[in-house]
Order: structure tokens, then C-alpha cells, then sequence
């Protein structure tokens, strides 16, 4: 297999997980479930991200191998021989970030439910018009 | 100097020492809390001196490398005057909030210092994914300090704003992540420059990407349709926590928003951003008049003030609109907004309902009130003023003018909202029961919060003022001055405050009026400011008597007086209009001031302001001719002089009482306070005629129906002035109530002007300026008697009062001369006024006119005859036996009118001649000649002291028949009457006063059914209807608000794949000109040719709009 179709391949599911979160916020009614679907969604979203960065025929940018230093002596990457390590470094921040946002919904959903003893989103529209 | 980049490091690092601070007391952690905020405003303070004195913007890099490589921040001046702004409102937020929930806990603490972290890092930012990381610490910081409160509510508005929220994130980090991967940067600056570079096959998509960036923007600043979770989010979340997060967050995300459109310099996205951000402002400001819920109305409030800012984005971008003038929108909307959020916290209502007599006795916080309202509709001297007049002047002059329409209308709306509001908060006194106690009692720092933002706003407003004011106009600024302090100071003597406003007064009158006679009838100027001085001292003085006015009463007559008299001197169209709006709202107040005015106040702020907008849009069609002078106005010419002519007059006329724009005016020339009405009615309703001729004038002399005025318009306007004066003559004739009677005849006995002005001849405006003088001189001593009949009596209805003769006198004799002159028939001055007239329209050649207008003046009689029959003829009522007569004060005030209507009836050519002056420079001749005693018109003459001394003999030579050789008079009882087998009325309805022209109204019936009111009532309950129906767009399901936001961004794709060939252009910023149509190379040839130039580091700061699109691009037409 070439790399062409995996990178076709990660893009594709990355739109897939994207779609699905959103429509699973969209359509569920329980709260965790919606909760749950911006987590897919933002998972789709950080696969897109890492693939943009792949550069086909290349490795990881850690240097697990001296073959990928410029020159023996110094740690200076060769930039011909790795990824765009920039996104990977934006993904593991917008992870970090993801983690906090669900965390701080679930807390909401956690609150919601002691006072409303529902975890349906149609029970949670007194505020309206 | 201190490096900015501690404005993110320090408050994060309070952040996280604060709980470990609050180990050793709660005061410490307040105390860090505080002293951190002060530490950000301080810097940002620091640095603006320095950029004042021209330090350029500092760059920041971090972690020792330099952009693009390393994250870089920058900050200027915007980001300074950002933070400072948002330290400030933190800083107030975090006094207002000691004792709620959000600061009692030192999380809470910690949370309002991570918002502000996040705020100053979104602001100062260069770096996109850093924009992100920003965004979100900020939301996170949003989100929990919502979720700090108790309430139900706010928690589900906040489950409801994180799935938007989410939802924009996604959309913003997907367009981040592929910008990078189009540019191969993530630096701001980098990417300007090589966003233009990007390779081919990528570029077709760029647009996409942006439009994808743009739409997250969209979400997060809350446009229409995704701000309904914004929108509960005001309802349910405690409004102090509102106000941080509106001067914290939403401004740095605004301004992050702009950061994005620097790159987005395509059509397709500026095009959909500006749409967006005007519909957003018309729809939330139309959708918040339905509502009823007073956070959520100030919710729907702030979604519109920042659809108008987003709407202002890619116009500032492009250089159409100063960068100055939107910051002046978010500053005025910052402060006033969180001035009232605190407000509303502090008084708790939730329903318009619950805040009737809100903050009574409260004055202070009462005025913060009114100050923030005025401020954030965007009244004059407030910021937000010279803001939205920038924004329209700018827009005139730009190829983007048509957008003033929706820009006006919004504001219209909010309007109506606002001051409903307003409204609702005093009732009429006889309406509400009991009046209701604000809700919790508050600290003294809860309180101030408002107060130190309505100061901020003040000062600030007033130092902009400063500018506008004409050069000699020391003792105009003092006046309003003095008034402003009189409206503040508290104290209840309104003896002492009347005589201060005399004395004030009087001081300017001899400052700034010409002492000379002809000098001051010899020019508008002169003679209309005499007026609105003569006016003001006259009802001071009777204030002297009166002595129950409330307390703002006199402070803001002063505004009024110097606002008016500003008006007169105003030579720019800013000027001018700046005065003309301060005028409206000064006089709304003391309109509002009355027992019962409620409803009269409502109607005649929203024809005033709505009149203002109109005079706006005017000035606006004659800017976009390049028009800015008052005397400049004779430069249009075919279709902008229609047009600008008239909506001028259409403003001006609403201010007039025009018939179908009149609805308004019986109401507030009643319901105003007793000494109010003579001023209103006497000089107020004169503005308009003076606004109307002044811009006929300006527009230049004897060209003037060539040029400026076509003369179709003005036979309208001709006409709208004579159904006015018969229409309301005829009304006033069936009134009940002497004030509401004398309303409908100051409508109508102005609109005698109006038509002297339409017939624009020499003679036509003789005889409108006379009129002018002389409705004056009556109207305000009529007034001014029946305060006094008021004052003693506390009667209004004509059958509650009669035979006061005996007991009023004085008042009886000012009265008589002043029906009399009214009436205008000789001996006194009406009747030359009326003499006049008749000649100028028969010399006009509109005879059908001349005698609708002879009809009005004879159906004046019946009520006329009332106003002296039921209150001074007859029998005394048993009620009234002990009544005085009037206070001296009053009497003194309408003794000075008597002896002016009596100078100007014996000698009305003295005073014609002088008036001719002004006429002879506008029209190049006069059309009446004087000699000694005598005024030639081209119809015959009229001799003062002839008629005069003929009255004299005749009334001598009557009196003494009738009382030699005339019949003995019986003396009836006043219910001496006989009841022959009917059931009797109650006593009332017997009184001969009591509906007294019922059997002439039986036959009029057809002719005084309120057509206008029916139709002004038919626009309110349509759109109250469709507001409504409207409304239910936000359904309060989370899930709905996230459906909108997916199906826009969807649609929009869809639109932008289908438009692609012309969309997909990846417009760089090089060719942004012409991109954005903002000067078409066909008639702007340097335009097209001129790219614009930019400083890369420099994010703000373009060219003026007079350099991007010349001259010649504006005349598209």
C-alpha cells in the first residue's frame, strides 16, 4: 500500500468523526451523549490536523535516530527527513484543551442533572425567546 | 518600561497564588486580586502616555526566538486603551461582586483573574494558534464563572452556550490549522504577507478556509442566528457577572475577530460578515421591543451593539470607517452596558413590571440610569454619539452608504425598547399601587460600580463635546454645565435652584445675546435666541412662585436652554445635529417629569429621536455630496437635494407636530410639568421653524427655489401645515381639560408658521416669524395662567373650576389678552400675524389654502371662548371660594409678555421692519414697505395704533351703552335647573361647562376620528406582532441554537462552492480595493492603481478613506 491512500485514509476519517460528532450533539438528546459528541468531533478535528503536517515518505520528528540529525555532532534535525512537527505539537495542546472543556461540560451536566434529575436537553429550556 | 508581556504573566500568576493568599485571610486575597488589576490598568496607562507621546507599538517575542519562529505579541495603542478598559471594568466588577457568590469564594477570585489573563492574551496575541489556545482559556474562564452561580438558569444557559460555543471552537481551530497549511505560518504578520503567495493549488480553497475562520468568529461574537445562547445566558446569570465578562471577554474576542479579517480580505467574506453583523443588529434590537424580561432585553441589547461593530469590521479593514469611531462605539457600549448590568443587579426586577418606581428616592443611582441609557442609544455628549455620527459620515462618503437605512432603523428601535423601559419605570402616579421596593439591599461598593462608569462616560462624552462647541460658546458649555450639576446635586429646594437658573440665565443672556435691537431681530440667530433666553428667564422666575418641581427640573432646563441656544449657533452639520439630539433628550426628561406622563414622555422621546434620525439621515445624503457646513447646504443640487431636503424637513416637522406626526405633541404640551408647558410649547416647538428656515437659507439666498428647494414639495409641506392648523383647531375645541386644550392649539397655531415658511416669499416668512413671536409671547403667558389656575386650585377639567373671576383677577386679564391675541382679530397682535398670512398666500396664488386656513383661524373661537368662560366666568364653585390669586412670581413672568404682546400690537412695523432685514439678505427683497405708523403689504396696510385707538373708542362707546340703556342682568344659581321627570345626571354632567360643545361635536364626528392615531397604532401592533412571532426563533433548546449555527455554516459553504469562480479569487490584501468594490476603477482611476499600503507590524493602522477611494469614486452616480 502507498502512503497516499492512509494519509486519503486519515483524512477521510477525520471528516467521518467530525460528522459524526457533530450530528451525534446534534440529534441525542441525552446530554453526556452530546457531550460525548463534541469529543469525537474534537478528535476528528486533531486527526485532521496531524495529517496536514504528514509529509509522505517521512518519519516522526523525535530523534530516535542519529540518521535523522543533520550532522553527527550537533542535534540539529534534519528538516528533510521528518513531518511538520508543528501541528503535532498544536494537537497535543488542543488535546490538553479538549480534555478541560469536556471535563468543565460534564461538571455542567453532573450540576444539571442534581437539579433537574434529567439528562434530557428539551428539559433544559426555561430560558427562551 | 514595564514589558507588556506581564500583563498575561502576572495576573496567571495571581491566579494560582491567590488560593495560597487566602490561607493567611480573605482580606489578602482581595487585596492581590485588586492590586493585580490595578498593576494591569496601571501598565496599560503607562503605555498609552508613552504612545501619546509617539513610542511606537512594542513587539514582543517569547521564548527567544523571533517571529515567525517564536510566539510574538504585540501591543499599541488599541491593545492599551483594550486593556485598559478591560482592567477597569474587572477592577469595578470586582468591588460590585464582594459580596455575591462569584467573590465570596477565593475560586471565584481566581476565576475572574483567569478571564482576564485570557482577555489580555487574546488581545495582545500576533500568533493564530496562540489566538486559539487564548480563546479558549478564556471561554473556559466564561463558562465556569457562569457556572458559579446557583440559579437553574444560569446553568442551563451555560450548558446552552458551551455547545455553540464547542461548535465555534471546532470551526476555529479547523480554520487555523488549514491557514497554516495553505501560508506555512501561524505568525499573524507572516501570514499578511505571504497570504498572497500561497501555491496554486491551494489558493481556490483559501476563501473557504477564511470563510470557515470567519463563521467561528461569527459564533463566538454572538450574531444573529447563533446568539441565543448568549441571550439567556444575560437572563440567567447574574447580571455583575455579565458586565466583567462583557468589558473582559467579548471585547478581546472582537478585537481577535479583527485580527482575523486583516486576512480575510475577500468579498465573499466581507460581504457575509458585514450582512451578518447589520442583520444582527436590526433583528435583536427589533426582536428585544417584545420583550418584557429586562436581562434579557439588555442580552438582546448587547447581541445588537456588537452586530454593529462586527458589521464595522471589514469597513475599518478596507479604511472606509476611521478605526477612532468604532473604538468610540465599544467604548460607549463597554461602560454603559456594564453600568446597567450592574444596575439591574442592583434593583433585581426581572420583569418590566417589577421595576415601576425603580431607584425612587435613589437619585444618584437614578441618573446613572438615565445617563447609561442615553449613552448606549447613542445620544449625544456620550461617546457613543460621535461614534455612530462617524460611522454614518464615513459611510456617506463610502460606496457602502445604502447601509445607513438598516443602521438608522436599528437605532429606532432601540429607541423604542430603551425607553420603554424607561417608561415603564415611572408610571403614571395614579396608576401603580404601592410602589415596589428594590429587591436586596446593596453596599455602598455595589452601588458606585455604575456610578464610576456613568462618570467615565460623562467625562468622556463631555470631552469629546468640548471639541464640537463653537469657539465663543464659554457660557453656553457653562450653562449646560450648571445645569448638569443642579441635575446631580442632591436637595430638595427648587425655589433656590429656579433662582439660580434665572440668575444663570440672565448671565447669559447679556453674554452672548446682542444688546442691540435691530442686531437682535436682525438676524435668526438673534431673534430666536432671544426667544429661548426670554423664554427660559420667564419660566424660572415663575418657578420662583411654583416652587413643586422635581428635583432635575431647573438642572436640566439649563441643558436644554444652552442646548438650543447651541443649535442656533451651530455652523457644522455635526454640530447642529449634536445639539438639536441633546435638545430632544433634555427636554424628554422634563417632559417626563409631569404626574401623569408616562405614555406622553414615551411618544414624544420616540417621534423625537425617531425625527433626529431622520434629520441624520439628511445630513447623511448631504456628507455623501461632500456637504459638511450648515452653510454648505446650497451646494447639492438635483436628486441628494430632494432627498436631503426632505428628511430634514421630514425630522423637522415630526418635531413640529406636523399633522401625522402630530401624535405625540397634545400629550407632552399637557402632561408636562405646569412650568414646563410654557417653555415646551412657547419656545421648543419654535426650533423646528427655525431648523427649516435655516437650511433654506444656508442654501442659499435668491437661487433658493431654483437650487435647493423644488417647489412641489414645499406646496406639500404648505398643505400638511394647513390640515395641521384646522385639524387641531377643531380638536382643541372639544377638550375637557384647559392644559390639553391649550396643547392642541399650540399644534395647531404653530403649523401657521409652518405654511408662512412652505409659501417661501418674503412675505410668506414675515409673516411665519411674526407668528413665531407672537405664539411665543402668547402661548407661554396663556401657560403660564393656567399654572397658576393649576397651582392654586389643583383643577385641570373645565368642570371642575369656573367663576374664578373674582378670586384670579390678574390672571383673568392675561388671559383675555392672551385668547385675544390668539384669535386674531384686532386689536392685538394676532391679527397682524393672520394679516399677513392671507396676503402671502393669495400673492402665492393658493387660494384653496388661504381659506382652510381662514377657517381654522375662525373655529379657534369656541375654544378660546372656553378657556375664558369655564375657568373665570359664571359661578364660583363652593370648592374654589377660598382660592388666591396666582403666586406674584407667575404674575410678574406673564406681566413682562402682556406688556410685549401689547408693544408688538401697537407697533407691529417697528418689529416687522427689523425682521425684514434677515428676509431682505435671504430672498434679495422685502415684500412690504413701512412708513411711520403704517405697514404696506401688497393687499392694503395695517396701522397698529389705528386699529388700535379704533378698538378703544368703539369698546369705550359700547360699554357705555350696554351699561346706561342695557337690560338689568338676572343672577342664576349654577345648577339652577329644572329636571322635568328625568332621572337627573350626576351634578358634574350638568355643569354647563361639562362637555360643553357637545352638539358640534356630534356633527364633526366623522372629521375627529383620529385617522393618524389609528395608523401610528397599527405600526405599533404590527410590529409588536411580528417581534412576537419573531422571537420564538430562539426556542430555548441547546440543540436548536446548535442546528442554526451547522445549517449556516452549511449554507453559507454551499453559497460560496456555487459562487467559487468569482469567490475563490485568494484575494490578497494588495488587491483588496478592488476586491471589496470599494472604489470602482471606472470612475475612481487612482484607486485601482493605489494599492494600499501596510505596515505589517503595525495591525490597525490604515490609510483614511479619503486617501483609499478619491473623490471621484464617490460620484457613482
Amino acid at each position: 500500500m502507498n502512503l497516499l491512500s492512509l494519509h486519503a485514509l486519515a483524512v477521510g476519517t477525520a471528516i467521518v468523526l467530525i460528522l459524526v460528532g457533530l450530528a451525534g450533539a446534534l440529534v441525542r438528546r441525552n446530554l453526556l451523549k452530546i457531550v460525548l459528541g463534541f469529543s469525537i468531533a474534537d478528535s476528528g478535528v486533531n486527526l485532521l490536523i496531524v495529517t496536514l503536517g504528514h509529509i509522505p515518505g517521512r518519519t516522526a520528528p523525535i530523534i530516535d535516530d542519529p540518521k535523522l540529525l543533520k550532522d553527527a555532532g550537533s542535534l540539529v534535525v534534519d528538516a528533510s527527513k521528518v513531518v511538520d512537527p508543528l501541528p503535532q505539537a498544536l494537537v497535543l495542546t488542543a488535546i490538553v484543551i479538549g480534555v478541560g472543556v469536556t471535563a468543565l461540560m460534564l461538571a455542567f451536566v453532573v450540576r444539571l442533572y442534581a437539579q433537574g434529575k434529567s439528562l434530557d436537553i428539551r428539559d433544559f429550556g426555561r430560558l427562551k425567546w | 518600561m514595564v514589558s507588556p508581556i506581564l500583563l498575561v504573566a502576572v495576573p496567571l500568576g495571581a491566579a494560582f497564588l491567590l488560593p495560597m493568599a487566602d490561607r493567611l485571610g480573605r482580606p489578602v486575597a482581595r487585596g492581590l486580586h485588586l492590586l493585580t488589576l490595578l498593576f494591569a490598568g496601571g501598565l496599560a496607562l503607562r503605555w498609552l502616555m508613552a504612545f501619546q507621546a509617539g513610542a511606537p507599538a512594542e513587539l514582543i517575542t517569547t521564548g527567544g526566538w523571533p517571529p515567525p519562529i517564536g510566539i510574538s505579541l504585540r501591543f499599541g495603542v488599541e491593545e492599551a486603551v483594550l486593556v485598559l478598559l478591560a482592567a477597569a471594568v474587572a477592577f469595578v466588577a470586582a468591588l460590585h461582586l464582594a459580596r455575591r457568590e462569584q467573590a465570596s469564594d477565593v475560586r471565584g477570585l481566581v476565576i475572574q483573574l483567569l478571564l482576564v489573563t485570557g482577555s489580555f492574551g487574546l488581545i495582545m496575541t500576533r500568533d493564530l494558534f496562540n489566538v486559539f489556545v487564548f480563546l479558549e482559556i478564556s471561554s473556559i474562564a466564561t463558562y465556569a464563572i457562569v457556572a458559579f452561580g446557583r440559579e437553574r438558569e444560569g446553568l442551563e444557559a451555560g450548558f446552552k452556550y458551551m455547545v455553540v460555543g464547542s461548535a465555534a471552537s471546532i470551526f476555529v481551530l479547523l480554520g487555523i490549522a488549514l491557514l497554516y497549511k495553505a501560508t506555512g505560518t501561524l505568525n499573524l504578520d507572516d501570514m499578511l504577507n505571504r497570504i498572497h503567495d500561497v501555491p496554486p493549488a491551494v489558493a481556490p480553497l483559501l476563501g473557504g478556509v477564511l470563510l470557515l475562520l470567519a463563521t467561528g468568529f461569527l459564533v463566538e461574537t454572538k450574531m444573529w442566528p447563533f446568539n441565543g445562547p448568549a441571550i439567556d445566558l444575560y437572563d440567567g446569570v447574574e447580571p455583575g457577572v455579565m458586565a466583567l465578562v462583557v468589558g473582559t471577554v467579548v471585547n478581546a474576542v472582537l478585537w481577535t475577530f479583527w485580527k482575523v479579517m486583516l486576512l480575510a480580505g475577500d468579498a465573499w467574506v466581507s460581504t457575509v460578515v458585514m450582512t451578518v453583523g447589520m442583520v444582527t443588529f436590526v433583528v435583536s434590537n427589533f426582536l428585544a421591543i417584545r420583550q418584557g424580561r429586562v436581562r434579557r432585553m439588555l442580552g438582546y441589547s448587547s447581541s445588537a451593539q456588537l452586530g454593529l461593530l462586527v458589521f464595522l469590521l471589514p469597513l475599518v479593514r478596507d479604511g472606509h470607517v476611521p478605526l477612532l469611531a468604532a473604538a468610540l462605539l465599544l467604548v460607549n457600549h463597554t461602560l454603559a452596558k456594564a453600568a446597567l448590568l450592574w444596575l439591574a443587579g442592583l434593583h433585581g426586577g426581572e420583569t418590566m413590571e417589577d421595576w415601576a418606581g425603580a431607584f425612587r428616592g435613589r437619585v444618584a443611582l437614578g441618573v446613572t440610569l438615565l445617563t447609561s441609557v442615553v449613552a448606549i442609544t447613542g445620544l449625544p455628549p456620550f461617546p457613543g454619539f460621535w461614534g455612530k455620527w462617524e460611522v454614518v459620515a464615513s459611510l456617506a462618503r463610502s460606496p457602502f452608504a445604502w447601509w445607513i437605512l438598516p443602521l438608522l432603523l436599528g437605532s429606532l428601535f432601540e429607541f423604542v425598547y430603551y425607553f420603554g423601559w424607561l417608561r415603564a419605570m415611572r408610571p403614571d402616579e395614579d396608576e401603580g399601587a404601592a410602589p415596589i421596593v428594590s429587591g436586596a439591599p446593596f453596599g455602598i461598593l455595589e452601588a458606585v460600580a455604575p456610578l464610576l462608569m456613568a462618570g467615565a462616560l460623562l467625562a468622556y462624552g463631555l470631552w469629546w463635546t468640548a471639541f464640537m462647541l463653537p469657539p465663543d460658546a464659554v457660557a453656553l458649555l457653562g450653562l449646560g454645565l450648571l445645569g448638569l450639576v443642579l441635575l446631580i446635586v442632591p436637595g430638595r429646594v427648587p425655589r433656590a435652584r429656579a433662582g439660580l437658573a434665572l440668575v444663570a440665565m440672565l448671565v447669559t443672556a447679556w453674554l452672548v445675546l446682542p444688546l442691540k435691537v435691530e442686531l437682535l431681530l436682525g438676524t435668526f440667530e438673534g431673534l430666536f435666541g432671544a426667544i429661548v433666553l426670554l423664554g427660559g428667564i420667564l419660566v424660572a422666575l415663575a418657578g420662583l412662585g411654583t416652587g413643586n418641581e422635581r428635583q432635575g427640573h431647573w438642572g436640566l432646563l439649563l441643558v436644554l436652554v444652552a442646548s438650543s441656544l447651541w443649535i442656533l449657533r451651530a455652523e457644522t452639520l455635526l454640530a447642529f445635529f449634536a445639539a438639536w439630539e441633546i435638545m430632544t433628550w433634555s427636554s424628554w426628561l422634563l417632559v417626563r417629569q409631569g404626574r401623569r406622563a408616562s405614555r406622553a414622555a414615551w411618544l414624544y422621546i420616540l417621534f423625537g429621536a425617531g425625527g433626529g434620525l431622520a434629520v441624520l439621515g439628511g445630513f447623511a445624503v448631504a456628507m455623501g455630496a461632500g456637504v459638511d457646513w450648515i452653510r454648505d447646504l446650497g451646494h447639492l443640487s438635483g436628486l441628494p437635494a430632494l432627498a436631503a431636503f426632505s428628511l430634514l424637513a421630514a425630522g423637522f416637522l415630526a418635531k413640529a407636530a406636523a399633522w401625522g406626526l402630530h401624535v405625540w405633541a397634545p400629550g407632552a404640551y399637557s402632561e408636562s410639568p405646569d412650568t414646563f408647558s410654557p417653555f415646551l410649547s412657547g419656545v421648543v416647538s419654535k426650533l423646528p421653524v427655525f431648523a427649516l428656515m435655516t437650511v433654506a437659507v444656508r442654501a442659499g439666498g435668491e437661487v433658493l427655489g431654483a437650487r435647493m428647494l423644488p417647489v412641489e414639495p414645499l406646496h406639500a409641506v404648505a398643505w400638511i401645515g394647513g390640515l395641521t392648523a384646522l385639524g387641531m383647531t377643531l380638536l382643541a375645541v372639544f377638550q375637557e381639560d384647559m392644559k390639553r386644550l391649550l396643547a392642541y392649539s399650540s399644534v395647531g397655531q404653530v403649523a401657521y408658521a409652518i405654511v408662512g415658511f412652505a409659501i417661501l416669499s418674503p412675505l410668506g416668512w414675515s409673516a411665519a416669524l411674526y407668528q413665531v413671536v407672537n405664539h411665543f409671547l402668547f402661548k407661554t403667558m396663556l401657560f403660564l395662567a393656567v399654572a397658576g389656575v393649576i397651582y392654586r386650585t389643583g383643577a385641570r377639567r373645565f368642570s371642575q373650576l369656573g367663576g374664578l373671576i373674582t378670586r384670579m383677577p390678574v390672571s383673568f386679564v392675561f388671559v383675555l389678552v392672551g385668547i385675544i391675541a390668539v384669535a386674531g382679530v384686532p386689536p392685538l397682535s394676532g391679527f397682524a400675524a393672520k394679516w399677513l398670512l392671507y396676503q402671502a398666500l393669495m400673492e402665492k396664488g393658493w387660494f384653496f389654502l388661504t381659506v382652510v386656513m381662514m377657517f381654522a383661524s375662525v373655529v379657534a373661537f369656541p375654544y378660546l371662548f372656553r378657556l375664558i368662560h369655564s375657568i373665570f366666568l359664571g359661578q364660583l364653585r363652593d370648592d374654589l371660594r377660598e382660592t388666591r390669586e396666582a403666586p406674584w412670581p407667575l404674575l410678574a413672568a406673564q406681566f413682562v409678555l402682556l406688556g410685549l404682546i401689547m408693544a408688538l400690537s401697537v407697533f407691529p412695523g417697528a418689529f416687522l421692519a427689523s425682521v425684514d432685514r434677515v428676509i431682505a439678505a435671504t430672498f434679495g427683497g422685502t415684500g412690504l414697505r413701512y412708513e411711520q405708523w403704517l405697514v404696506t403689504g401688497p393687499l392694503g396696510y395695517l396701522s397698529g395704533p389705528g386699529i388700535m385707538a379704533m378698538v378703544m373708542v368703539l369698546f369705550v362707546v359700547l360699554f357705555l351703552f350696554l351699561f346706561f340703556a342695557g337690560p338689568r342682568p338676572v343672577k342664576v344659581k349654577q345648577l339652577d335647573i329644572v329636571y322635568a321627570g328625568e332621572v337627573p345626571p350626576p351634578p358634574e354632567q350638568v355643569h354647563v361647562a361639562y362637555d360643553m360643545y357637545r352638539h358640534y361635536k356630534r356633527a364633526w364626528e366623522p372629521a375627529l376620528r383620529s385617522w393618524v392615531v389609528r395608523f401610528w397604532n397599527f405600526v405599533g401592533e404590527t410590529a409588536d406582532g411580528i417581534a412576537e412571532t419573531g422571537r420564538k426563533f430562539y426556542t430555548g433548546n441547546g440543540q436548536t441554537y446548535l442546528l442554526y449555527t451547522l445549517l449556516f455554516l452549511a449554507i453559507l459553504g454551499l453559497a460560496w462552492a456555487s459562487a467559487a469562480p468569482a469567490g475563490a479569487s485568494p484575494a490578497g490584501p494588495g488587491e483588496r480595493a478592488v476586491a471589496t468594490g470599494a472604489c470602482d476603477p471606472g470612475t475612481g482611476p487612482e484607486a485601482a492603481a493605489e494599492p494600499i499600503e501596510r505596515d505589517p507590524g503595525a495591525g490597525g493602522t490604515f490609510p483614511a478613506a479619503a486617501t483609499l477611494c478619491p473623490v471621484g469614486a464617490r460620484a457613482a452616480e
